[in-house]
């Protein structure tokens, strides 16, 4: 009886890894965005937004957003401010 | 339409510059959610324009491209690698141009306005891959 426990313990910590490696995922973050310049005409009004050096990744207020999706289960966002 | 996509276990940088490569893209008209009230995303290029913005569930919040885009353009007309700023915490970088000509559409389903003769540069900058154990 002692014997067939602890086969059982060990055939279950073999389990219990064999789950841990198949569960063992690389995955690659959603990339960040910067908006490097914009320029069109958006509902009649001409705009043109150009990057900040000093901050590439800043957002600001949602004016202009682009949803990206690269075979991520979530989206990449980016948005930034109009003038 | 050039549509391809990204197995998940085969999402790299260079698969991301093959996605971004010179060519006509598909704007994605529909965030319909799915039984489980979440939204459901297209695996491989989605590009949603928006002039108003995003709420904490990902719905619009003003007006946007998601609607009847046809006759619309999307075009990648260049990609190409550039150099790093400085930041330990990137990897890789590439820039790509795009120009649109899009409907924008609010609540319903009618032509909100439009987006004419847009060019946009935008960077994707890649950070490489996080092993989860």
């Amino acid at each position: 009886m002692k014997k067939l426990f602890y086969f059982l313990l060990l055939l279950s910590s073999i389990v219990a890894g064999c789950r841990k490696g198949q569960n063992a995922e690389e995955i690659a973050p959603a990339p960040q965005v910067t908006l490097a310049s914009f320029r069109g005409t958006v509902r009649g009004q001409e705009i043109v937004v150009t990057e900040d050096p000093n901050d590439p990744f800043s957002i600001n207020n949602a004016s202009i957003s682009v949803l990206m999706l690269l075979g991520q289960s979530e989206p990449t966002t980016l948005i930034c401010g109009l003038p | 339409m050039d549509m391809p996509s990204i197995l998940f276990r085969e999402y790299n940088f260079e698969k991301i510059k093959q996605v971004l490569a010179p060519g006509s893209k598909q704007l994605n008209e529909s965030m319909a959610p799915n039984s489980n009230g979440m939204v459901r995303y297209r695996e491989g290029f989605d590009f949603i324009f928006s002039s108003g913005g995003w709420g904490t569930g990902g719905g619009r919040t003003g007006v946007s491209t998601i609607g009847n885009q046809a006759g619309s353009v999307l075009e990648v007309v260049s990609a190409h690698e550039i150099t790093l700023p400085p930041g330990p915490e990137l990897y890789r970088a590439v820039a790509v141009t795009f120009k649109m000509n899009a409907k924008l559409y609010a609540d319903s389903d009618q032509v909100y306005g439009e987006v004419k003769n847009a060019e946009m540069t935008l960077k994707f900058y890649y950070t490489g891959p996080i092993k989860y154990e």
